[in-house]
């Protein structure tokens, strides 16, 4: 006797836990009407009764458990710009303009008109490497805590790769470069000895990037599927007392 | 002409108007703080009437905002009303096909408002007192004026020349037994298209765009960066068709490759996966390399393997997991898309702005010379709009505008503009929202549940048919206008999805009471009431379906007694051949029954498909290419189907001892015009979209795509009618790049019409 008020009393625990825990869930009830099976000719056949069905899962919800880890890591990818952008638009009247942004693509476009150079190669190369203006809110949070003189700890994996390709091109401009200084035609140090070589950077680079995507998606994944499998026993809790009634 | 000249009084009952600037005589002024204005010129049952609006310096302002600034033309980029829009008074808001704050026209008091924009022409509908007005339900703070000239009378236009195409000159020639036999011409070499070097290819993928929507909105003047790059400095390939089905990832797998599905293995955008007793919805972020693995792995070569280093895309409806252009990769996407759309969860509803922004990126860079935008936006608003590309899809469409504006200006600032070949092209068509607003059809439930008692998966969750064992399953691939049925094989409980199963294994399908039915007969006729009248198949909700008959045969079947039989062959060139024969009860192993009307594609009775043939009998006795196919049938209801609808139930791609071999369903139901399948219920989701236009149907709206190309050497202002299709896109990028198209070995061939100098 003991035991099964025990085991109510648990069961009655763990579905008020799990209701409170998905409180910001909602759920839908849909009672699917009976299929009505006959013909034109010769009148109904039969009836199929269905079950109800709970819904928990609403892709356009801001509230979906979805949605929530979604907006959650999307929230590291905001940049300064944006936000910063963002506070002008809210108090200058008229559609947003993103000042701030197409102020950096101006300079940007103004600097792609410079003449074709080795120079302006490179230090164009850098900036698009450091991709300074893509420094998030959150990144650029940490820095000022817990590095506030560490000039690269706002740089993620992907700004490392890129300045390793960076640091290959400019070697290259310099190598090219340094070729006019000596009798041999081409580069000073010859196609032969840096091809091989640049083609496992690349290699190295490419795969680098296709990992980091590869993990990336994995656990968004992994916690899509977790998140699937609490909508499913809410949904199963919520059916218990559906069902009832 | 009859110009109505010097007429600045209004009639009787006329508000004053505040004149800022003195109107030009001639010219109407029409204040756009009124719904109407009397312009006191009384016309005439069908009387020739031109209205044109006249340059203005001041545009309207409406609200009397400065930023909310149009034309005649009116506008679908913003929207600051409410309720219905005067010209389309039973519309919901939203959901309306012309333009707000439009000029408008009505004949009489209680005339019938009708659109006019920047200019009308036509005959007036009634007699009476012309007014005009703008299409804004509360006018009354708006400022300005539009300004127009009327005319009543204007020239007609000359009478078109009678069309005689190439097919018909070498079809009469092939049909007269008398006709001299033609000289043959000596042979020389095909002259080749000549690029520029160091050429770009941009392709903006407009998912969904129906060619005759985009080209009236560029008429009504809502598309001038559209209209200045491709209707007037660009060729538009009119009878573009895509594969089948009409479908987002069949096609854009047939653009990619060139080929069709028997070679690419694409085959649905969702699909039952028979060897791992998976169900993959192709469009899921779950699933999103899936499609490209599976080409990799059955070596087949994609956009992204013809240009490794130079190629670089925004997101697409499927994608390797590789990193084309170092720094503008999937991560670099999602960065942007975020601080695009503000926060990640928005980026569905801002996906054509992510995309746009990405691409501007992917413009600047010099790494990047092949590039695909795919805009996803007018396809996903048109599925939920009831009256689709005829409605609330169309601000979309003309926000797509400005961004191929965006594109074009960053590529003329980064001087690469010259130098670049642009493609637009959407993937499909889209069915419905112009005179029929569609309908569900649940293949769920009306017939597994109903006749087959099976529990069904599909992309819209596994619903249970009660009672039924667990392991009764079978799935269906429930997308828009086309659907896959993957059942077990030989009946219903047998449990073995392994194979698809045969037209003959279909036609004597087992049922848990031991009994056997026609399972094509049943997707294809009957709903939970039973068999649709046969008389009137217009209203049924499938099409027809097609089932796999042998190695080289489908049957495509809308009624026992309309039938027909596709057969392939290869010729001596290595060509694939086929012969479409109308038929009625076939039954395997048994003599067909020829039929001489009532064919389901229509053909025997298609007056179009007898004048580019002539001689149908003849052409139904033998064998012809699906180039040839096409040629026959692009104007008929359901082009080039014959040729796609046999591929579709091949597997002639490369096959390895691992590659995989594509889950193929046993049948394939083709929707009717005014019908989707889908589920009534959503058991998927809490949320439940309206139903709006789809795409996935084999008849002409859903398959002609938009086909637009403009860029050095391109011919300007041309409507090329010679009928192409979707695998002919890859071939033609890799001529524009200076490759060899025939090297690829692809079914597509590069569109040669475009060029200037080589028709």
């Amino acid at each position: 006797m003991n035991v099964r008020i025990l085991t109510n009393c648990s069961c009655t625990v763990a579905a008020a836990l799990l209701l409170l825990g998905s409180a910001g869930c909602a759920f839908k009830v849909v009672r699917p009407p009976p299929l009505v099976v006959g013909s034109a000719e010769g009148g109904n056949v039969r009836v199929v009764k269905y079950p109800a069905y709970i819904l928990v899962h609403d892709s356009q919800s801001n509230w979906d458990l979805h949605q929530i880890k979604d907006n959650a890591v999307g929230l590291t990818e905001g940049e300064v710009v944006h936000w910063l952008d963002m506070g002008i638009d809210g108090v200058t009247p008229g559609p947003p303009g993103h000042p701030i942004e197409n102020g950096i693509e101006w300079i940007k476009n103004n600097y792609a008109q410079l003449p074709d150079c080795a120079p302006v190669r490179v230090v164009g190369g850098l900036f698009y490497a450091l991709g300074l203006e893509k420094i998030t809110l959150l990144s650029g949070a940490t820095k000022i805590i817990w590095a506030p003189t560490d000039p690269i700890s706002y740089l993620a994996v992907l700004r490392v790769i890129y300045l390793t390709d960076w640091v290959q091109e400019t070697l290259g401009e310099v190598n090219t470069g340094a070729g006019h200084l000596v009798p041999w035609p081409g580069p000073f140090v010859p196609l032969a000895v840096t091809a091989p070589v640049n083609r496992g950077v690349d290699w190295a680079q490419y795969g680098s990037v296709e990992l980091y995507i590869y993990v990336v998606h994995k656990i968004s994944v992994g916690l899509d599927d977790a998140l699937d499998g609490c909508e499913s026993a809410y949904g199963g809790v919520v059916w218990c007392f559906v069902r009832t009634r | 002409m009859g110009v109505v000249a010097g007429v600045l009084g209004f009639a009787g009952g006329c508000a004053t108007v505040e004149r800022v600037e003195p109107v030009v005589p001639g010219t109407f002024a029409v204040p756009a703080n009124q719904a109407w204005t009397s312009t006191g010129i009384a016309l005439e049952l069908k009387q020739k009437l031109l209205i044109e609006e006249v340059e203005h310096p001041r545009q309207v302002l409406i609200k009397g905002i400065k930023w909310q600034t149009v034309t005649a033309r009116g506008t679908y980029l913003f929207d600051v009303e409410t309720g219905p829009y005067p010209l389309e008074p039973d519309r919901v808001h939203g959901d309306t096909r012309y333009p707000g704050y439009c000029l408008i026209g009505r004949i009489g008091e209680d005339g019938v408002p009708f659109f006019v924009g920047t200019h009308f022409q036509g005959l007036a509908p009634q007699a009476g007192t012309l007014w005009l007005g703008i299409n804004d339900p509360t006018p009354q703070l708006n400022r300005g004026d539009f300004r127009c000239r009327i005319s009543t009378d204007y020239p007609d236009a000359p009478e078109p020349a009678p069309a005689f195409t190439e097919a018909e000159t070498r079809t009469e020639a092939l049909d007269n037994p008398e006709a001299p036999k033609p000289v043959p011409k000596p042979a020389k070499p095909l002259e080749q298209p000549k690029p520029v070097p160091d050429a770009n290819v941009v392709i903006i993928y407009v998912d969904g765009l129906r060619p005759d929507v985009v080209v009236e909105m560029a008429q009504w003047g809502q598309m001038p960066n559209f209209r200045e790059l491709f209707l007037d400095n660009g060729s538009w390939v009119r009878n573009s068709f895509s594969v089948l089905p009409s479908l987002t990832l069949t096609n854009f797998s047939s653009m990619i490759t060139g080929d069709y599905s028997n070679r690419n293995g694409v085959k649905m955008q969702a699909y039952y996966d028979r060897k791992a007793n998976v169900y993959v919805d192709g469009l899921s972020v779950r699933y999103f390399t899936r499609f490209a693995d599976e080409l990799k792995a059955r070596g087949v070569k994609a956009i992204y393997d013809y240009f490794p280093d130079t190629f670089s895309s925004t997101a697409m409806p499927y994608e390797p997991l590789r990193a084309n252009v170092l720094q503008l990769n999937l991560a670099e996407w999602l960065h942007r898309a975020v601080n695009a759309a503000n926060y990640a969860s928005n980026i569905r509803n801002k996906m054509d702005e992510v995309q746009t922004r990405y691409a501007l990126d992917l413009a600047s860079s010099p790494k990047v010379k092949v590039m695909l935008v795919w805009l996803p936006g007018n396809d996903v608003v048109s599925e939920q709009t009831p009256h689709g590309q005829f409605g609330g899809a169309r601000p979309t469409i003309a926000r797509m505008d400005g961004d191929l504006g965006q594109i074009v200006e960053r590529l003329k600032i980064r001087h690469r503009f010259e130098n670049t070949y642009f493609i637009l092209v959407s993937d499909h068509g889209h069915a419905g929202g112009h005179d029929i607003v569609n309908q569900r059809f649940d293949v769920k439930r009306e017939v597994f549940h109903a006749y087959l008692q099976m529990n069904v998966v599909g992309a819209w969750y596994r619903f249970n048919y009660p009672g039924a064992p667990k392991s009764r399953l079978g799935a269906v691939a429930d997308y828009d206008g086309a659907v896959g049925i993957f059942i077990p094989l030989g009946s219903v409980d047998s449990g073995d999805l392994s194979t698809p199963n045969t037209y003959e294994q279909l036609a004597h399908y087992g049922l848990a009471d031991g009994s056997q039915v026609n399972a094509v007969e049943l997707f294809a006729e009957y709903s939970a009431m039973g068999r649709w009248p046969l008389k009137d198949t217009s209203k049924r909700p499938v099409d027809f379906a097609v089932a796999k008959v042998d190695a080289d045969t489908v049957l495509l079947y809308k009624t026992m007694d309309r039938q027909a039989l596709i057969r392939a062959r290869l010729n001596a060139d290595g060509i694939f051949e086929f012969k479409y024969e109308p038929v009625r009860h076939y039954e395997t192993g048994q003599p067909v029954e020829p039929i001489t009307t009532g064919d389901p594609l229509g053909y025997l009775d298609s007056e179009a498909f007898r004048k580019e043939v002539r001689n149908v009998p003849r052409w139904m006795a033998g064998y012809h290419t699906g180039t040839e196919w096409l040629q026959a049938t692009y104007r008929t209801e359901y082009p080039g189907c014959v040729n796609s609808l046999n591929l579709y139930f091949r597997w002639d791609g490369p096959v390895t001892k691992d590659s995989p071999v594509p889950s193929q369903p046993g049948i394939l139901l083709f929707a009717s015009k005014g019908w989707v399948f889908e589920p009534k219920i959503n058991l998927a989701n809490v949320h439940e979209d309206t139903l709006g236009s789809r795409h996935g149907m084999a008849f002409r709206e859903a398959t002609n795509n938009c086909l637009f190309v403009s860029g050095p050497g391109i011919r300007k202002g041309v409507i090329i009618e010679s009928p192409h299709r979707m695998v002919d896109i890859m071939p033609t990028v890799l001529q524009m790049m200076g490759r060899d198209p025939n090297s690829a070995e692809m079914d597509g061939r590069p569109i040669r019409e475009i060029w200037e100098g080589l028709q």
